[in-house]
This record gives C-alpha cells, sequence and structure tokens, in this order.
C-alpha cells in the first residue's frame, strides 16, 4: 500500500511540473485518516470540507499565474501548494483570477491554511484547524479541537465551534454562533458578536463594539479601548468577571449565581449606575474617580469592572 | 484715667522691666538630650523605608534592563504582566502600597521601555509594504488610550487594574505592527 502510494505520488509530482496555469486541476491522494492536511495558495477562493474518506481531493482551477502546484503525502503529512512565480509586482496580477478550490480531507485530519489574498470556507474538520489569510474573510462551521482563525482585513464567521479556539482579526468583524469550549475573541477595528457557551471566554478589542450573550460563564476577561461592551451574563457558580474599558461604556445584564463579591471603579469623569444592590456608589473626596463595591449573598463570584472614562452599569434578575 | 494715660502707664512699666529672666536651672543639658533623642527616632522611621525603597529601586533596575536584553532578542516583544513583575520583586502589591513614588516611577520606566521597542520595530519595518491602510490610527487610538490610563494612574498610583490596562494597551500596539507588518509568506 505504501509502495502504491509512493508511485502515485511521485506521478503526480511529475505531472503538476506540466499544470498549466489557469488550468483545472482534479487531482486525489489517498492518506491517513488522522493526519495533518497543509494548504497554501497566494490567492483565490478555497473551499476545505471534511469528508469520511481517508483521501485528499483537490478540483477547481489554479491562479492565471500558477507555475504548477505541489501536492504530495508522507508519514501523514499532506501538503497542496499552488506554485507561483517568485517577485512578482502587483502589476503583474492584474487582469488575472487567483485559484478557484475545493478541497475535500479526512474528517479527522487536522488542517492549515496559509494565504494572501481571497476568502477561504472551512467545515467539519475535527481534527484542528490552522486558517490564515492576510485580505479575506474567514467562514468557518463545526471546527473541532484547537482552532486559530487569523485575518488581516476581513471578516470572520463562525458557527459550532468545539474547543480551544481565537478568532482575531485587525479590521473586521467577528460573528460566532453556538460554539463551545474556550473562545478567544480579538479585534481592532470591528465589532464582537458571539453567544457563545464557552465556560472561559476573554475579549480585546479596540474601536468596536462588543454583544455578548453568554448563557455559561465561569471566566470572563474584557480589555477594551474605544468599545462599548454590552453583554448579557448568565454566571456559572464562582465565576470571575474582569472587564477594562478606556473610553468607552460597559452595559452588563446578569443572572444565575450572582452572589458575590463586586468592585466597580470609574476614573477620569465615568458614572456608575448600580441596579443590582442598592449600595451606593461612592465619589472620590478629591478628583473625579467614583467606585462602588458591595457583597451579594449566597455566592463567591467575583466581578470586577474598572473604567477610565467610561460609564459603568451593572443590573440583572 | 483714660485708655491713652493708661496705655502709657503700662508702656512705661514695660520699660522698666529686666531685659532676660534667668531659669532657676541650667536648661541646655536636657535641650541637648531632647534634641538627640528625637533624631534617633526619625532615624529609626525612615530606615525601614529607605531600605524598601533602595531594594525596591535595585530591582526595578533589573527588571528594566532584564525587560530591555529580553526584548530585544526577541521578534515578538512581550510585556510581562503584573503578576510575573510580582514574581521578580520589581514592585509587589506591599511595596505599591507603601509607595507611590516608587509606582509612578515604574510606570515612566515601562513607558520607556515600551516607547524603545514601539520605536525599534517602526524602524525595523519601516520600509516594508504593510497590508493594513489605517494602522497607524489604530496605534494613535491606543496611545490616546495609554495617556488616558497614566492619567488616571496620577489620582490612583497603587491601582494594579489601571497599571494592568496599561500594559495590556502597550502590548496590543506591539502586536499591532507586527500583525500589519509582517510579511505572511515568511511563514509560507
Amino acid at each position: 500500500m505504501k509502495l502504491i502510494n509512493t508511485v502515485v505520488t511521485v506521478v503526480f509530482l511529475l505531472a503538476s511540473q506540466f499544470a498549466y496555469s489557469g488550468d483545472e486541476i482534479d487531482q486525489t491522494l489517498e492518506v491517513t485518516a488522522t493526519g495533518e492536511v497543509a494548504i497554501e495558495n497566494l490567492r483565490g477562493k478555497v473551499k476545505i470540507v471534511g469528508w469520511q474518506q481517508n483521501k485528499v481531493h483537490v478540483s477547481g482551477e489554479l491562479d492565471d499565474k500558477a507555475k504548477g502546484y505541489e501536492f504530495e503525502t508522507d508519514d501523514g503529512y499532506t501538503i497542496f501548494k499552488v506554485k507561483m512565480p517568485r517577485n512578482m509586482k502587483s502589476r503583474q496580477f492584474k487582469n488575472t483570477q487567483g485559484s478557484d478550490l475545493t478541497i475535500k480531507l479526512p474528517v479527522d485530519s487536522k488542517v492549515t491554511f496559509e494565504s494572501v489574498n481571497g476568502d477561504v470556507t472551512v467545515s467539519d474538520v475535527k481534527g484542528g484547524a490552522k486558517i490564515h489569510t492576510v485580505n479575506g474573510n474567514i467562514k468557518a462551521t463545526s471546527l473541532n479541537k484547537r482552532i486559530e482563525l487569523t485575518t488581516v482585513n476581513g471578516n470572520i464567521n463562525a458557527k459550532k465551534l468545539d474547543g480551544k479556539f481565537q478568532l482575531s482579526t485587525v479590521n473586521g468583524r467577528v460573528k460566532d454562533r453556538d460554539s463551545t469550549g474556550k473562545a478567544h475573541f480579538e479585534t481592532v477595528n470591528g465589532s464582537i458578536n458571539s453567544n457563545t457557551q464557552a465556560k472561559s471566554i476573554t475579549v480585546e478589542n479596540v474601536n468596536g463594539s462588543i454583544d455578548l450573550d453568554l448563557p455559561k460563564v465561569a471566566e470572563l476577561e474584557i480589555a477594551t479601548v474605544n468599545g462599548e461592551v454590552d453583554a448579557k451574563l448568565v454566571l456559572l457558580a464562582d465565576a470571575q468577571i474582569d472587564i477594562t474599558s478606556v473610553s468607552g461604556s460597559t452595559d452588563l445584564n446578569l443572572s444565575g449565581e450572582i452572589g458575590g463579591d463586586y468592585r466597580l471603579n470609574s476614573h477620569a469623569g465615568g458614572r456608575i449606575r448600580n441596579a443590582l444592590t442598592d449600595d451606593a456608589v461612592k465619589k472620590q473626596k478629591y478628583g473625579p474617580s467614583r467606585s462602588a463595591r458591595f457583597s451579594i449573598a449566597g455566592g463567591d463570584a467575583k466581578v470586577e469592572i474598572t473604567s477610565v472614562s467610561g460609564d459603568i452599569s451593572i443590573d440583572g434578575k | 484715667m483714660n485708655d491713652a494715660d493708661l496705655e502709657q502707664a503700662l508702656d512705661q512699666q514695660i520699660s522698666q522691666l529686666p531685659k532676660a529672666i534667668a531659669p532657676q536651672r541650667d536648661l541646655w543639658a536636657g535641650i541637648d538630650n531632647a534634641i538627640e533623642h528625637q533624631a534617633q527616632q526619625q532615624t529609626d522611621k525612615v530606615k525601614p523605608r529607605s531600605v524598601v525603597y533602595r531594594l525596591s529601586a535595585v530591582a526595578a533596575g533589573i527588571a528594566v534592563f532584564g525587560f530591555s536584553a529580553w526584548m530585544v532578542m526577541t521578534n515578538n516583544p512581550t510585556i510581562d504582566g503584573i503578576d510575573s513583575i510580582d514574581g521578580q520583586g520589581v514592585v509587589a502589591q506591599q511595596d505599591m502600597a507603601n509607595g507611590d513614588d516608587e509606582t509612578l516611577n515604574y510606570v515612566n520606566d515601562l513607558s520607556s521601555l515600551f516607547e524603545q521597542q514601539k520605536q525599534a520595530l517602526l524602524v525595523k519595518y519601516q520600509d516594508t509594504p504593510s497590508y493594513v491602510d489605517n494602522w497607524q490610527g489604530q496605534l494613535d487610538e491606543l496611545d490616546k488610550a495609554a495617556e488616558a490610563i497614566k492619567q488616571a494612574l496620577v489620582n490612583d498610583p497603587t491601582n494594579a487594574q489601571l497599571i494592568k490596562m496599561l500594559q495590556q494597551t502597550y502590548q496590543q500596539q506591539l502586536d499591532l505592527i507586527n500583525t500589519v507588518n509582517k510579511s505572511p509568506w515568511q511563514t509560507i
């Protein structure tokens, strides 16, 4: 079996040297069920789908400027790479098209994907996924284990992720639905919207709103600059909530195991509205700071919110 | 006798009083003893604080040097969180509670260190085309946030949360510069 795979690999390698750019591709390799598949494509659309066969199948059209491709597998590691000329200037890409590919791989594979210009869709991959692009959107559905979705200029749309996942963009929105596990969301210039069931969540954001509807929070950490936080949280027992904000308002609605200690601190003029208890907000005698510290019986939650130049509002049932 | 006459009479009697009133015993020995005792008390109060200050200053210097050396050796610098800094004994919670000046000095050192690292990164990438058009604007927003936090620290210098926020905004700036300027083909 190994000999057949080696022969097939050699044949495909030879064939790939003679593939013309813009040409169609329809190739398959036998691979291991739980191996790693690495995909590299400079520009164009790529769709990655997990399937039940122990094969990697690549179909579609190569980049108009491609000089062939590399497609080989060895000892559980499979690579598909669209080869491009070196040192190309941007004007040389004008009026040409990038790749348009569909890549199917075993559902229990781990997949890594690198691109510069182009959107990528990835679904039903259970062994882990590391998806990086620079200018392009990422759409991900039903991924498991360690998941990293990163783009620079583009949106991230994720659904049903299950594992330890990180969604990160510079200019773009992050939208996450129905995920579980451990979540990290990060944007520089864009909003974050999630209803994750992950129990541990971290959020970092500059210039964008943060909208969270979290039904099972054990740990939540938010750091935002110029962003409005609007969060509806159902706390688990002993929940730890830590929110820091500069120049943005924080609006929390809490339910669940809300018993515990609360520390709300605002600096440089931010107001505090505490609708959770009757405890008063104290104003610093000399200076613009305000604080509210109180406890609610029946729990060990710790909620700390620190704001510089931003209002804090907290209520709940 | 009217008021003017009374005042004149009083002035006359005052002028006739002896110029110096000699004490019944020598008071200088007691004064000497009192001065010496007060000086000893002040020395005892200053000693613990100055030891703490000296140790904090030395540890801060080591930490600043350590940060500089570590950042120079790595391409992706990170600024350790306050917990790890506490672990190095630079400005632990107890020391912060005892010394506002030490905390503000630490913040200034942190800011200087960050600025050096930021400038080094900007020089490193100055000829590299960026994939993001507006990243300098985002950097400015983070810079303004850092200044707002530092201003808040002036009023509340021992606030560990504010220091953590300052470190986060510095780290976000360094991460942003690296993210938007690093060529993706270095990893392909």
